[in-house]
Formats: structure tokens, sequence, C-alpha cells
């Protein structure tokens, strides 16, 4: 039998929550949130119907409580019949560190859990003990036989402890532990981490958290999915450019890399008004400011209220993975997704896992995908910019600008497609008022690729007929 | 010396040997022999006696608004109060028996360790108020 972690996203990272009877180790420094982890764990216990006893030996309730979030305190106050607290931190000053010894402890609590029929218990911050006992081994000791007192309880418990030197305070809690989570904090992302479960398994690495006002949410840096069937031709929308690609599937990701000003967006806007075309929802999703040209591009689209979404996402500062998990509740029932200006998100130190979360996920979900990148550089390179997108994306055009004619024109290559006969050559296009146009074939020019062409094609063919 | 009415009480030699030496090694309390000195002892544990009745009535009296504040602060409000009904219903006038008593309620809510750490600690903030006032 499990018991929900109450926190959500979390049950799903440790094969749906805690064994019952366990006890858990919450570990981490200080303000990472492991009061309110314990507290928000017996709340929602609480919610389930279930006794819960919540034991504090450092801070006091009454503090613990003004500092509560103010939806976690309107849970709070609903349940507060089936929620118990002992207070050791507001005993401490009355009674002395006596009441930190381990079977004045020990019987103090298990009176409470029989009293109150309690199923779920938060012992929350174990570092006093250390006030009593002098000696780490004691200490070590203590805690052993608490948590086989309260196993033997039937109670399924979380306790807390602090972090020293990467270890908990007492470096035994680990060990006494049916499953280990640790919790961590920089100043601007707030990271967990499962190290231990006991018993079964658990997705590993560093997860997303978040302190709400109505409680804790965990965003696994994975996103979990099944896997649908996917199906041939989901065109991008702009005709030329689908002949040159060759064939197209559901659930493709389609990277759009290129300068500013080369009309990435617009190949975004194309590909959600040919969704929409035929009736399939897109969310457009931009990294930058609220785009006014999307807006006014969708507007044109009849249904684009209906279909399509525009939602603007502030990167820099929202957490990484919340955004993983936002474009999922985003596209729950979406059949396209754009995702406008990757490249905000790249110097996040864990925006290759995100890429690879993201991509697997739309794969699975069928969800056509087009990503824009923007680069640096105006000419064309040797450069696609995003390597991680690259790597998994199954279509990628590279946008950029060439010098022909002493004019300042737009050219596209097809890089990689599904198709093994997908167009090889360069391809000008424009931005006209109706979005983008394909003109055709670079065809008198060699050397855009390098940033210098020239008409030596015409010579080659002039030569050629000659010799014909 | 003694009168007619004073009565012997039997100490062993050894105790007898040692109040010797402790008169011997603490002149300055005057005691001039081992009977002045066995009268003092006895003449200060029942005032220590007394003090203590007084001070376990004290205590008492004070007992059930003590532990209704301690245990309102410790667990919660209703279960102070459930508490604090309990003790105010005992019948007992030997402040020994009734602290004994309100120990055997407390230890239904927190065990009876922490149950014994709280009455005594009531006793004890009595005391300390005693000898602040002295």
């Amino acid at each position: 039998m499990r018991v929900s972690t109450g926190i959500k996203n979390l049950d799903g990272l440790i094969e749906g929550g805690f064994i019952e009877k366990s006890f858990n180790l919450v570990y981490g420094g200080g303000g990472t949130g492991k009061t309110l982890f314990t507290i928000n764990y017996l709340i929602n216990g609480a919610e389930e119907g279930k006794n819960v006893l919540y034991i504090s030996l450092e801070e006091t309730w009454e503090d613990i409580t003004r500092k509560l979030p103010q939806g976690l305190a309107e849970r709070l106050e609903k349940v507060k019949d089936k929620f118990n607290y002992l207070d050791f931190g507001s005993l401490r000053p009355i009674l002395g560190k006596e009441i930190l010894k381990g079977d004045v402890l020990t019987e103090a609590i298990t009176s409470s859990i029989v009293v109150h029929n309690i199923e779920l218990v938060g012992l929350d911050g174990i570092a006093p003990l250390s006030m009593y006992y002098d000696d780490e081994k004691r200490v070590r000791s203590a805690i052993f036989d608490l948590s086989q007192n309260l196993k033997s309880y039937g109670v399924t418990t979380v306790f807390t402890s602090e972090e020293v030197n990467g270890m908990s305070r007492y470096g035994s809690e680990e060990y006494v532990a049916d499953s280990v989570i640790k919790l961590t904090f920089d100043g601007k992302r707030r990271r967990l981490q499962i190290f231990k479960t006991r018993g079964s398994s658990f997705i590993g690495g560093t997860h997303g958290l978040e302190i709400r006002k109505d409680g804790l949410e965990v965003y696994p840096r994975v996103l979990f999915s099944e896997k649908k069937n996917s199906g041939k031709n989901d065109i991008l929308g702009i005709q030329k450019l689908d002949n040159m690609l060759g064939e197209t599937y559901t659930g493709d990701v389609t990277l759009i890399t290129g300068p500013p000003g080369s009309g990435k967006h617009l190949f975004g806007l194309k590909f959600l008004k040919s969704g929409c075309a035929q009736g399939k929802k897109g969310v457009y999703v931009s990294f930058e400011s609220e785009d006014k040209k999307i807006v006014e591009g969708l507007k044109e689209i009849k249904d684009a209220s209906k279909l399509c979404k525009i939602v603007y996402i502030d990167a820099l500062n929202t957490d990484i993975f919340k955004i993983l998990w936002k474009l999922r509740a985003l596209t729950q029932s979406a059949n396209r997704l754009v995702i406008h200006k990757m490249n905000i998100l790249a110097d996040n130190e864990e925006y290759r896992e995100f890429v690879h979360s993201l991509i697997k996920y739309v794969h699975n979900m069928g969800i056509s995908t087009m990503i824009t990148y923007t680069t640096s550089d105006i000419m064309a390179t040797n450069v696609l910019g995003d390597e991680h997108v690259v790597n998994l994306a199954d279509n990628i055009i590279k946008l950029f600008f060439a010098e022909i004619n002493g004019e300042l024109k737009k050219v596209l290559a097809i890089i990689k497609s599904h198709s093994p006969t997908h167009e090889t050559g360069l391809i000008e296009y424009r931005l006209g008022k109706r979005g983008i146009v394909i003109v055709g074939k670079v065809e008198e020019m060699e050397g855009i690729m390098s940033g210098t062409p020239t008409k030596q094609l015409e010579i080659k063919r002039r030569v050629e007929k000659f010799f014909k | 010396m003694g009168n007619s009415e004073d009565k012997m009480v039997r100490v062993p030699k050894d105790m007898y040997d040692a109040i010797g030496d402790i008169i011997k090694k603490y002149p300055q309390y005057g005691w001039k022999g081992p009977s002045e000195f066995v009268r003092d002892a006895i003449r200060r544990y029942v005032e220590e006696l007394k003090r203590r009745e007084i001070l376990l009535e004290k205590a008492v009296k004070i007992m059930p608004n003590r532990v209704k504040a301690i245990l309102s602060k410790f667990m919660g409000p209703a279960e102070a109060e459930e508490a604090y009904e309990k003790i105010i219903g005992i019948q007992e006038k030997e402040p020994e028996e009734y602290i004994r008593k309100v120990v055997n309620i407390l230890s239904d809510y927190v065990g009876e360790k922490l149950a014994e750490l709280i009455a005594r600690r009531i006793v004890e903030e009595r005391e300390n108020e005693g000898e602040h006032r002295y």
C-alpha cells in the first residue's frame, strides 16, 4: 500500500507515494521547504480523512502557522479536527532539554498516536536532539529507536533533518530511513532530488520544486506520456516548402533556425494557421514579450480564437522545469505547438534535459511542434544554433541572408528531413503581406553558404552546353 | 542542659562520629556538641518539610491553570481544556497525592515521563518564585 506524499507530481516519481508504515527522510539546508513539505504531507493526509500528527522539535507551532502560505493555512483550517500537533519547540524553554530524551519523546509521541488513532506522522527538525545527547552515536541510536517505535505503531512518517556537508545532519538518518529526499534552494531555483526508496524504484535526477500559496508542487525533469500513433503528412502549411521537405509526420519536431528578421515567427504562424484550417488545436508559446505580430496574425484565421492559444512565458524568471510542465498542461488537447525563440532558455544549465524531455513528450503525444531559434549570424554559417534540438529534431530548416545582385535576400536550406529525397538546393523566400512566399531555388549562384556567392554556375552551364 | 521532658534518640555510632567530625570542621556554626547539632538539624528539616508543604499547596492551587497553559501551547487548546476539566475534578487534599493524580491524567495525553516533567516543573517554578521573594 502507498501513502501519498501530498505533493503534486511527486508520487509519480516514487511509484505512487511512500510505502505504508515507512520512515522517510526529507533533508536540506535552511529555507529549502522541509517544514512545508512535512505540513503539506500531513494536510493532504487529513484531507483524505486520516488523523495526522505533526511534531516540532525546533520551531514553535505558533511561528510555523504564522509563516504558512495563505492557501496552505486555509487548507489546514479546514482539516484542523484531524490535524494534531506536539509542539516541543514551545515546551523546551519551560521544561528544558530533558524533553528531548529519547524515551520522553517516544512516550509522548506514541501516547498521542494511540489517543488520536494517528496514521501519518511528521517529525520536523531533529537537530535539537544533540542538545540532550552530546555524543552523535547516542543521537543515531535515539533516532533508530524512534523509527522502530513509530513503525511498530503502524504510522507512515516523514522526518526532517538539516543538511551538513552534503549529508543529513548526523550522517545516519539516510540509513535509518526507507526513503530519502533532498531539497535545495540556491536563492532562485528550488530543487528536489530522490536518493533512495527502499522496496521500489524512483525517477532520479534533479526535479523542480515550487512553494505555491496552496502547497508544494514538483516539476519532474521528465514529462510522463503515453505513446500515441503518429500519422503521415502533417504539413507545415507552406505548400512549396512542404513539397520540398518530403514526408512529414504527426509529432514531428521542426527546428527553424535563423537570424533576427528572417521571419521565423511567420513560419510558426503559418504552421498554426494550416493546423486551424484542418480543425487542429494549436498553442503558440513565446519566450519573448507579448507578441503583437502573432496576435494580429492569428486574428486573420477563421476560428482561431477557438482553436489557437497564444501564451507568453517569462522564461528568465520561471523555473525551466515549471516551463516544461506548463507546456505539457497547455498541450493536453493540442495538435500543434510552436515555441518561439527557444534560445532564450539555452543558457540554462538544465536546458539539455528540458529539450530531451519536451521532444520525447511531443513525439509520444503526436503533437507536431515547431521550434524557432534565433542565431546571431546574419549570413550563412555552418552553425545551426542549438545542438540539443538539432540532435533530436526531425526537420531542420536554416534561414539566413545572402547578398545576391547587391540585395540582401532571404534564403533557406533544408538541412534535415524524414525524406531522403528532400530538396537540397537553396531556396529564396520573401516575406509578403500574406506571409511567406517561396520564390524558388537560387540556381544561378554558387558559394552562398560560404557568404561570398558568385555566378560561376552560369559559366559552368555554358561550358557544359558548349561541350554537349 | 536538658530538662525532664527531653527524650533520648538513638543514632548509630558511625553517624555520631560523623557529627563530631562536622562540628570540628565547621566551628563557625557554633554547635556546642552532638546534641545541639542534632537539634539544629531536626529544626531545619522540619522547617524544610513545612516549606515544601506550603510550596506544594501553592503549586496545587495553580496546577490546573498552569497545566492548561502548557498543554495549550504543546498540543492545542481543545485537549488542554479537556485535561483541565479532569484536573479540577480531582477530590484530593493531600498535595503529594493530588500531584500524583494530575500526573496520571496527564500521562494519557503526553506519556508518563513528560507528565512527571511537567508536574515537577510547576512545583519548581513555585520554589524559584519563593526563593526570589526571600
